[in-house]
């Protein structure tokens, strides 16, 4: 190496690790001082068995960024005090309210809504509060109606805290979360296709087509088959399962919902059987339901009113903005960690003055809870490994219902009880009037449950596999969890919730009577003792398994299950469309 | 004894320029333009750049994929109206989808509708193949065996079986993965679920010890080699038939570690397996998906793999619309 070189290399050696080592440095400041990191403790929550991963994480530091609002102190009733709508013209749907009540509904409402209009963002003063003038006064009465029928009718989605109007605006115009209809792909342009994605987008969930939406929140709710109830592929060599392009519309819908709730794919599913409710904890269950309330909003208490907003509150397509689980929820598990402000407005904010019925809810997180305690290898058919009954863990079960009891603040919405606002007391009495259980509606309600074994240990065909109750479409393949259509006690044909009943008082009380007892009619072949979780019957379970989903089921079980199944819809369109399914031992 | 490390020493070992080998008669001449020194890349390696063995294979394969690139580019900023910002802010999330599954196989779908990922995807496959083809022309003109070709081969092979074989097999493009950041992951994540686990699918299972094999493989290969190179180690290609001090030590390490070791050759055809085999099952999980097997768990439940956990969840009524009967 001559002279000249070394002369020429050595400033680049002396220079070079400063350089670098300023530019590692700055680095490393960016990475640790851009992102938004959470930093330990982080909780975990794990709700299933252990070791398969059931965990919820949350940042035990995050705060909510709402402020909650005080209830206004209760209108005193006095003597002589006339109703709503013997004072005022025009109250269509509040006429009921006594004078204090209303007045104080609708400056509760003002906070709610517009703090900063104040009445006159609904209300033309000019011509009087009675006048319709302004398209914001058509929309809120249209929204009051949704409130009061959300409140009424869908307990198994709302209770206990109910809804208000600010569980969504937050003191806003418009609430902060919505979505609007996008244009489909078509094949007519050259090149491209129209922008699916939002420009403005600002979380991951927005920049994600809204096509998921308008599918299972607004049109006719596809039925798609997510998985297939058989390993192999059909005889004929066709799977059974949706196209890919179908299943990622439900995928990035799920992801959407997750994201809404704040939660991952294991809070409501067992992610290695996303369809097997026998697997799945019962945040499915309410979330089932809130899919159909989801739609219920956007079909019957927005779309009608697509009129009325002026241009600038349409979307590109002319449609107003419409809700998905993230207009309430906005990242927690319960909307304003629970909180129960409408338990102070219940004679305006609900159909009959009540607060949400807990019972429907309070059945599945609670009431029903006698988790059945077997374990072992189901499908050893040689009988070498005897299933015996497992000590459920008294944790778990108390982590699956309620993993946050500590944390009342929190209002993860893992925890029962009503969140009530700080400093305030529980309104007891009216929580307690809540559930207390109500008396069965009529002998139709004792329906036929559905008296099938679901998930793995079912015989093929042998779920009720009914789209709803009078229906009688059976198809030995499907499991396909995808949401289906129908309000909880919808018994009619209808998708849209013209006929929203789903708060049938006696499903808190119905449910939990057919227990384990109920498999006593499972479908032929079934011991009837098989679920009584012992280690004796739970091998024979465990010998039938493998035959029920194995691909060899015939056909016959299907059409087994279709009387079966149109008989237990048959009892009566009203009836709830939940059944009590017997969890057979595994 | 003395030895180099690459990285760590501030010489460097820079003969004259070496223009390689003479080439068989039908070859195209090298690019004797790209040819330099490079400090840096003698950090990383031999610091000669060049000269560059394109060909036609080469110059194709190029073309073919730049061809492929620009279809896909130019679609995602179209998707979002040409706007240079958006093209930038939205990249990972655009895509360029397969035609929806009413077209079938048939090739001559309207542009906007897939076709243009029809062409991207033609182009892409064509290119890789070339690809291959230059791989494969290249070893033969050094006399090489051809392993190198056939390791990618079975990436390729993996590669067809997405995007080609198994939507061929399933009579329609629809099933193919998008081209796309964010897209194709969700193309994977929808189609495990779609499928039942792919966890469960015991091809994937096995892709993955291959994969997970090959890194720790490569993992004690390379720290052998390095931590013997003050001995020659990083002579491999002589110790391999002659072993010398360096060989000799790596193997011992490994036999008083674990009571074996592979040798300077054998080594080598392990990570060769280890890597072939991690696409070339994948892509026969691939393939058995959807035309075989419907729902990885319960082929899992059926053979015996899937366990089974205690329930720990209260007893909760199902709702009957829940279990429809799929698209009737």
């Amino acid at each position: 190496m001559t002279n000249e070189r070394r002369k020429r290399k050595a400033p680049r050696h002396r220079v070079a690790p400063i350089i670098t080592g300023v530019l590692a440095l700055a680095a490393v400041l960016v990475i640790l001082t851009v992102p938004p990191w959470v930093l330990p403790p982080i909780d975990a929550i794990s709700t299933g068995p252990r070791a398969i991963e059931m965990v919820q994480f949350k940042d035990a530091d995050r705060k909510p960024n709402y402020t909650l609002p005080e209830a206004l102190p209760a209108a005193e009733p006095y003597e002589g005090e006339q109703k709503a709508s013997e004072l005022y013209e025009n109250v269509e749907v509040l006429g009921d309210l006594s004078e204090g009540e209303f007045t104080r509904l609708m400056l509760a409402i003002t906070e709610w809504v517009s703090p900063e209009q104040g009445c006159e963002y609904c209300h033309n003063v000019e011509e009087g509060f009675a006048s319709d003038a302004v398209y914001t006064k058509v929309v809120a009465r249209q929204m009051l109606k949704m409130t009061r029928h959300l409140n009424t009718a869908w307990p198994e989605h709302v209770a206990p805290a109910g809804v208000t109007c600010f569980t969504c605006h937050r003191g806003k115009n418009v609430p902060d979360e919505s979505w609007y209809k996008q244009n489909p792909p078509s094949g007519d342009q050259f090149m491209g296709k129209p922008r699916p994605w939002h420009l403005e987008a600002k979380t991951i969930q927005q920049f994600f087509p809204s096509v998921p939406y308008q599918e299972y929140y607004l049109d006719e709710q596809p039925q798609y088959k997510i998985q297939a109830s058989q390993p192999l592929v059909s005889a004929s060599g066709r799977s059974n399962t949706a196209r890919e392009q179908s299943a990622e519309d439900m995928y990035l819908l799920m992801m959407q919902n997750a994201n809404s709730l704040g939660v991952n794919c294991t809070y409501c599913h067992n992610s290695r059987a996303f369809w097997d409710w026998s697997q799945s904890p019962p945040f499915r269950w309410i979330a089932y339901w809130g899919i159909r309330m989801v739609r219920d909003i956007n079909i019957d208490y927005i779309t009608p009113i697509t009129d009325v907003f002026p241009p600038e509150r349409l979307g590109p397509l002319g449609d107003p903005a419409k809700v998905h689980c993230g207009t309430c929820h906005r990242g927690e598990t319960k909307p304003l960690g629970g909180y129960d402000l409408m338990h102070a407005y219940t004679a305006g904010l609900s159909e009959d003055g009540n607060v949400p019925d807990p019972s429907p809810k309070q059945a599945i997180l609670l009431g029903t809870a006698k988790p059945v305690a077997a374990e072992g290898n189901a499908f050893d058919q040689e009988g070498e490994v005897q299933p015996t009954p497992a000590p459920v863990s008294e944790s778990a079960i108390e982590q699956s219902v309620a993993p946050d009891q500590s944390g009342s603040q929190s209002g993860d919405g893992v925890e029962y009880e009503s969140q009530t606002e700080p400093g305030q007391p529980v309104d007891a009495p009216a929580i307690e009037g809540a559930t207390e259980a109500l008396p069965p509606e009529s002998p139709t309600q004792s329906a036929p449950p559905g008296d099938y074994p679901t998930g793995v240990d079912a015989p093929d065909g042998a779920a009720p596999q009914q789209m709803r109750p009078g229906t009688s479409v059976v198809d030995e393949d499907g499991t396909a969890d995808a949401p289906s259509a129908g309000d909880p006690g919808t018994g009619s044909e209808a998708l849209t919730a013209t006929d929203p009943e789903p708060a049938s008082p006696t499903d808190g009380t119905s449910q939990p009577t057919p227990q384990n007892e109920g498999n006593t009619s499972m479908t032929p072949g079934q011991q009837p003792e098989n679920s009584v979780g012992g280690a004796g019957s739970a091998g024979e379970a465990s010998a039938q398994q493998p035959s029920g989903s194995a691909s060899g089921a015939s056909a016959g079980n299907g059409s087994q299950a279709a009387p079966a199944s149109g008989g237990s819809g048959s009892g009566g369109n009203r009836t709830p469309t939940i059944t009590v399914l017997p969890r057979p031992s595994n | 004894m003395g030895y180099y490390s690459s990285i760590y020493f501030r010489s460097q070992i820079r003969g004259p320029f070496d223009p390689g080998v003479a080439l068989p008669k039908h070859d195209l001449p090298r690019i004797q333009e790209a040819k330099a020194f490079s400090y840096w890349l003698g950090k990383i390696g031999d610091p000669q750049l060049g000269p560059l063995y394109l060909g036609w294979s080469g110059t194709l394969s190029l073309l073919f994929g730049f061809i492929a690139i620009e279809i896909i580019g130019l679609n995602m900023w179209a998707s979002v109206d040409w706007d240079p910002y958006a093209f930038v802010r939205n990249l990972p999330f655009l895509s360029l989808d397969p035609p929806p599954a009413k077209y079938g196989l048939n090739p001559f779908v309207p542009l906007g509708d897939g076709g243009w990922w029809i062409l991207a995807g033609f182009f892409l496959t064509v290119s890789i193949l070339l690809w291959w083809v230059r791989s494969y022309s290249r070893a033969r003109a050094l006399g090489m065996g051809t392993h190198t070709s056939w390791a990618f081969a079975s990436a390729i092979f993996l590669f067809l079986s997405l995007g080609l074989f198994r939507p061929i097999l399933l009579g329609t493009w629809s099933e193919a993965v998008p081209f796309g950041l964010i897209t194709h992951l969700n193309w994977t994540a929808s189609v495990s679920v779609l499928y039942g686990n792919w966890y469960y699918n015991p091809f994937h299972m096995l892709s993955i010890v291959f994969l997970y094999g090959s890194t720790m493989l490569f993992a004690m290969h390379g720290a052998t080699i390095l931590a013997v190179s003050r001995f020659g180690g990083e002579r491999e290609a002589e110790e391999i038939v002659d072993r010398g001090t360096a060989a000799e030590r790596a193997g011992l390490f490994w036999r008083w570690t674990m009571g074996f070791n592979a040798s300077y050759e054998s080594i080598h055809r392990w990570a060769w397996w280890f890597a072939v085999l991690t696409t070339f099952c994948g892509a026969i999980g691939v393939l058995l998906t959807g035309t075989v097997v419907d729902n990885w768990y319960l082929w899992g439940v059926k053979h015996g793999i899937a366990p089974t956990y205690p329930s720990v969840y209260p007893d909760f009524p199902v709702p009957t619309g829940s279990v429809p009967g799929g698209a009737q």
